[in-house]
């Protein structure tokens, strides 16, 4: 029991990490696409820049707006990143630990839970603008996770399992190359998933301050951020894992995964350092006219084609 | 200048050509066809890989379930090996436990016994009570199957 518990600390606190220099990679890749420098001054290049960031949002003091509800208020920004951490418990090393056989459907029922960090944050901080960064937000997620489970279900018609350690250790044909259409649109839902730069109406500044985490401050804001960073590096993982299949090689078989990763993870920052935001309608309409008929269409092509072959 | 007769300024004959405001950009790479070819070539192939993986997989999990099915007996023997031994485990363990009280009949309670059915078979009784002389820690264990007895 303790050999468990300790693997999985250890499993989230190097998530931690990572999710913290990602956001400074983040900060020089922006840097760089600007033609400006980005964060070099801390020590040696600026490198323990984010832990300087973590230091300075956990000392300063927690400030609780007098209106806001107060336990719920306390509570989101926990459960954001409890359930942002919980996603990596799947995460399919070569060497697991545990073998989840169902896998890809705890990725789903966590992502749909995580709406209601969102929900309960927007509702609890009793501001109006934090509640229409909320609303805007869930109606954004939950719309897109529709066309996500869909995506997701017609790349598991042709995945044959629902293991995501099978996933990665056998198998040889990605998704990707089978149906390309199929992970576009994956990744721009991955994207407004996430609430990501092109679809980011949840804090959108100039009408909304800065969306759903208005009142947020000190420790609680540092949750919700590292909730966001950490969710966007799960679903870079994921969509590494269901739509690049790779073959297994020996000791090495868990670096390219890892470099996928990265990869996908560094597109996300390229997309936010190139693209404009999107207006709200266009957003529902890409959501409900485009991607739900593109999803649907693509699982009756799936299932056709694993019929025929 | 004597001599020059006036002349209006006028359009060109069949008026001005239309303005260019389009920006004039070289084309590049491949068409739209050959781009849509070229995708649609590699899915193809990715598709036909596809098959032969598919197949590969099914042949394996032919075998496995074979191995499986021809494991199963065993398995079955083994477990109920498992089973007994635990039992004698605990008659041992109740006879040391018990001895000095006098008139003890090991697996009744003062004459009642308490591990066999009207059948004369041994219930399902609970894991506590299966693993009663264990250690918690190790009846856990073996509860959730972490450790085999």
């Amino acid at each position: 029991m303790m050999h468990l518990l300790i693997c999985i600390l250890i499993n989230y606190l190097l998530v931690m990490v990572a999710m913290a220099f990602f956001t400074l990679l983040e900060r020089k890749v922006l840097g760089y696409i600007q033609i400006r420098k980005g964060p070099n001054k801390v020590s040696l290049m600026g490198l323990p820049q984010p832990f300087a960031d973590v230091i300075k949002l956990f000392t300063k003091e927690v400030s609780f707006p007098s209106s806001s509800n107060l336990y719920p208020f306390i509570f989101s920004p926990m459960m954001g990143l409890a359930l942002a951490l919980l996603f990596w418990s799947l995460y399919p090393y070569s060497s697991p630990l545990f073998f989840p056989m169902y896998g890809a459907l705890l990725f789903l029922c966590i992502s749909s839970l995580n709406v209601y960090a969102t929900l309960i944050a927007g509702w609890a901080s009793n501001s109006k603008y934090a509640l229409l960064g909320a609303i805007r937000s869930i109606a954004q997620t939950i719309s897109y996770e529709v066309s996500m489970a869909l995506i997701l279900l017609s790349a598991l018609i042709i995945l044959l399992s629902f293991n995501l350690i099978l996933m990665t250790s056998s198998q040889w044909s990605s998704i990707s190359l089978l149906l390309p259409p199929l992970f576009m649109i994956w990744f721009i839902t991955t994207l407004a998933e996430t609430n990501r730069t092109p679809f980011d109406l949840s804090e959108g500044e100039s009408e909304l301050v800065s969306g759903f985490n208005v009142e947020f401050s000190a420790g609680s804001f540092a949750l919700i951020f590292m909730a966001e960073y950490t969710n966007i590096l799960t679903m870079s993982l994921f969509t590494s894992v269901f739509f690049f299949g790779m073959i297994p090689l020996g000791i090495f078989t868990d670096i390219p995964l890892v470099l996928k990763t990265m990869f996908f993870a560094f597109l996300f920052i390229w997309v936010r350092g190139t693209l404009p935001r999107m207006r709200y309608d266009k957003l529902m309409n890409l959501a409900w006219k485009s991607f739900l008929p593109l999803s649907l269409s693509m699982m009756i092509l799936s299932t056709s084609l694993i019929i025929i072959i | 200048m004597p001599g020059m007769k006036f002349r209006q300024d006028m359009p060109p004959p069949g008026g001005y050509g239309p303005v260019e405001w389009a920006q004039k950009i070289p084309r590049r790479g491949l068409s739209g066809y050959a781009i849509f070819g070229v995708a649609i070539g590699i899915s193809s192939t990715a598709w036909i890989l596809y098959h032969f993986e598919r197949n590969y997989k099914r042949r394996y999990e032919l075998d496995m379930n074979d191995a499986r099915i021809a494991l199963e007996p065993l398995l079955e023997a083994e477990r109920h090996r498992a089973f007994l031994k635990q039992l004698r485990k605990n008659r041992d363990e109740e006879n040391m436990l018990m001895k000095d009280v006098p008139g003890w009949e090991t697996g009744t309670l003062y004459g009642e016994p308490c591990y066999h059915n009207q059948a004369k078979r041994f219930p399902d009784v609970k894991p506590e009570e299966y693993f009663i002389h264990s250690r918690w820690a190790d009846m856990y264990d073996r509860i959730w199957e972490r450790r085999k007895h």
